[in-house]
């Protein structure tokens, strides 16, 4: 799973600097969380594309530096990356040409595992982003 | 719908029978797990599907 363990302000820390695995606390849910993550990346859809997305998600929501995301190399992953940015800032503002654009490039089947993953990091990228110390705190 | 399901199939999801079980598996045990109370659980999907005005 690509969520590293993180210092946070929870409880179960045993000091402020020390990462901790938040995901271990529910291991059952951690366990079909890992099932979930690697099946995505088993389902169709090019490696690339799913990394670009995952990679411009976490900067978008994570709000600190990281390294430079890849920029995307085709039309097709254009499309991708511009619904995996509507979704995090607005699912409602996914426009018809949006959704045209991504039924040009990708299948049904592609299609649902692109939203099921951009859902996955997104989901994730929050769950870092409220844990973890506030930057100047870490 | 914007992304048609496939035939026979209610929603986009149907198009990727094992992801989509996959994460009804992680969705049930969140639900049926964990030290989070039902009712704090439910508020808080409530609240979610509000905010981001989903009519599940």
């Amino acid at each position: 799973m690509s969520v590293a363990p993180f210092p946070t302000w929870l409880p179960i820390a045993p000091d402020a600097t020390t990462p901790v695995d938040v995901f271990a606390l529910l291991p059952a849910g951690a366990a079909e969380l890992d099932r979930l993550y690697a099946q995505l990346w088993e389902s169709g859809l090019d490696h690339a594309t799913l990394e670009l997305c995952r990679a411009r998600i976490t900067t978008m929501i994570g709000g600190r530096a990281a390294p430079p995301a890849p920029e995307p190399e085709t039309d097709a992953q254009r499309a991708a990356l511009a619904f995996a940015e509507q979704f995090v800032l607005d699912p409602h503002g996914c426009t018809d040409e949006q959704m045209d654009a991504l039924q040009r490039f990708f299948s049904g089947p592609q299609l649902a595992t692109l939203t099921t993953a951009v859902a996955v990091f997104d989901a994730l990228a929050r769950v870092g982003a409220v844990l973890s110390l506030p930057e100047e705190d870490a | 719908m914007r992304i048609a399901p496939p035939e026979g199939g209610q929603s986009i999801f149907d198009h990727q029978p094992e992801l989509f079980a996959a994460f009804n598996r992680l969705y049930g045990t969140l639900w049926t797990l964990g030290a989070l109370e039902q009712p704090v659980k439910e508020t808080a999907r409530i609240r979610n599907a509000r905010v981001v005005d989903c009519g599940l």
